[in-house]
């Protein structure tokens, strides 16, 4: 790629990584190592093809859809036998200790216990604000499975965070 | 407030928790760019008097890449692997770079960034002057390399490069391409590359220019700092095993089946299956990035190339294929007739570019020549635009890998 081309790319890279480490966080309830594979995987599959991205209308949008799609493809090639991550977060930081460890750790432990498709339909359209068609697309998927995922999806972050969501929230 | 307006604050606070070096996100990103555009080749394949398989595109992940940025605390931190309960200490981006100048003689150095690929291996790159001009130097080592690389086709190699391949005691090799960055030479910058692959798969690959970046930057100096002597000595200095040793367990324990990668030689059959009565190829004995495949019916060579990409292709897809037609089972299908995107004058190419809904992305491509440096050799490319077609669509794509 040429140095503008590189520049291009470094400016767009710098202003979304932070970002789609946040999004991948939740993808991955938590595990921001995971987390930091996942936004590498992204940026690199960016430069790899710049060029010809850095000419659409939405470049960030599409960064959040390969990030989704990449740790979906993650989620294929993992054994069978592994739990979803996110059973103990990182030691907390400081923007954590100022934040609510209580929400955060119940808002994590219930999306670990999605299944991923369902852990990404819930960011896509609960975090990203896509609509179901946009979501279907990002994943690949229909509109009415992303529909039925969505409901899915919510009852059981309701059932598992219940009326203490509001309280939470504050 | 509903409970998804709930939901939408709680995961915004949440997530808004996270806070990462973004910096070197950006590095590791670009770094890893680096790594998966070396990997990713494309198939071209000469119809009529000359087949050329040049290469295959399309690669998987295989396995995550546990990423470190060139930010180092001094002291690795030890990396757990899931199904192992032991620890070790893992190489930083800082410390690959460190060994790297190490290797070079005296100089000044800039724009230094290294990386560490996970499991897969680690990258450096920086620019260097020895005093007489800035030179861009670039390092890749991995650890599962699987195809050791050929030296190109000369009818497509640059004029005046010099390409070797020398077997290695105990099964490995050394391929020494001292060549340009560009094989038209538009511009004289001089791209040589010296790689090391080993019987258990490790790959060394080391590369400079003669200039302070690979494109876009003016030559600084006629040639490059190293000599292909001194290329090869660095390669195979055994200071790289500490890298390799170094490096993170693979993620993963279980080993997905290939998921899209499909090697050269799948596609070259592949392809040869799909092409119409009266034309085949004979593939050479060496198979590998830049393969050849030749066919004859006499009526003048016709350069053919594949792209057959499994990753590549998400999403901006979308702009290429405006106004596809759309199959039945949701293959997008586009058709270009017009003059060749490079190459002489005359050179006619015509292109179906094919995406299926997974994504496999099936591009092929011809021209009236047997290369892009070539004089057209025929008034149109040998296979019709409707063979072509039906060999872009055909459902066996779908089904490697």
């Amino acid at each position: 790629m040429t140095h503008a081309d590189s520049d291009g790319f470094q400016d767009f890279a710098a202003n979304r990584a932070g970002h789609l480490f946040r999004s991948a966080c939740l993808l991955t309830s938590g595990d921001t190592h995971f987390a930091e594979d996942l936004v590498q995987e992204t940026l690199g599959r960016m430069y790899l093809t710049w060029r010809r991205i850095s000419a659409i209308d939405n470049p960030a949008g599409y960064a959040q859809t390969v990030l989704v799609r990449t740790f979906l493809s993650h989620q294929r090639r993992r054994s069978s036998g592994e739990r979803p991550t996110g059973e103990i977060p990182d030691a907390p930081s400081a923007a954590e200790a100022a934040g609510d460890p209580a929400l955060r750790l119940a808002l994590l432990d219930a999306l670990g216990r999605l299944p991923a498709k369902d852990r990404a339909v819930v960011v896509l359209r609960y975090w990203e604000d896509r609509s179901v068609e946009e979501t279907a697309e990002a994943m690949r998927a229909s509109s009415s499975a992303v529909r039925t995922r969505s409901v899915r999806a919510l009852a059981k972050l309701r059932e598992l965070l219940g009326g203490s969501l509001s309280e939470l929230i504050r | 407030m509903p409970f998804e307006d709930e939901l939408g604050a709680a995961l915004r606070r949440t997530a808004d928790t996270f806070d990462t070096d973004t910096r070197s996100l950006v590095v590791a990103g670009a770094a890893r760019g680096r790594v998966l555009r070396r990997r990713r080749t494309t198939v071209i394949v000469a119809g009529a008097a000359g087949l050329a398989l040049v290469g295959v595109g399309g690669f998987a992940l295989s396995g995550l890449a546990l990423g470190q940025g060139t930010k180092s605390s001094g002291v690795a931190s030890p990396v757990a692997p899931t199904s192992s309960s032991r620890t070790k200490t893992i190489i930083t981006g800082d410390e690959v770079v460190a060994l790297l100048k190490k290797q070079l003689p005296k100089g000044t150095f800039s724009q230094e960034s290294g990386s560490v690929l996970g499991a897969d291996g680690a990258v450096a790159n920086l620019v260097y002057d020895d005093g007489k001009g800035a030179s861009a130097i670039a390092l890749s080592l991995s650890r599962a390399s699987n195809d050791p690389p050929t030296c190109p086709d000369p009818a497509y190699a640059a004029e005046g490069a010099t390409c070797s391949v020398t077997p290695l005691a105990g099964g490995g090799q050394l391929y020494l391409n001292l060549g340009y960055e560009y094989a038209d030479r538009r511009v004289d910058t001089k791209d040589w590359n010296a790689i090391l692959t080993t019987a258990d798969g490790r790959r060394i690959d080391l590369q400079e220019w003669n200039s302070s970046a690979e494109k876009g930057e003016a030559i600084t100096r006629p040639n490059p700092p190293l000599s292909a002597a001194k290329l090869k000595a660095i390669v195979s200095s055994g200071v790289w095993d500490k890298v390799f040793k170094g490096l993170p367990e693979s993620r993963t324990t279980a080993t997905p089946k290939a998921t899209g990668e499909v090697s050269v030689k799948t596609i070259i059959a592949t392809f040869q299956g799909l092409l119409p009565y009266g034309m085949a190829g004979t593939i050479p004995a060496e198979t590998d990035d830049f393969p050849d495949l030749t066919v004859d019916d006499g009526k003048g060579a016709s350069l053919v190339e594949i792209n057959f990409d499994t990753w590549g292709n998400e999403g901006y897809t979308d702009a290429i294929f405006a106004g596809a037609t759309v199959l039945t089972d949701g293959t997008k299908v586009i058709v270009r007739q017009g003059a060749a995107e490079k190459g002489t004058a005359g050179t006619v190419q015509w292109t179906v570019d094919t995406v299926r809904p997974n994504g496999l992305r099936v591009a092929v491509s011809e021209l009236n020549a047997p290369g892009y440096h070539d004089a057209p050799s025929r008034s149109k490319p040998a296979i019709s635009i409707s063979d072509l077609r039906a060999i872009a669509t055909n459902a066996k794509w779908a089904k490697l890998g």
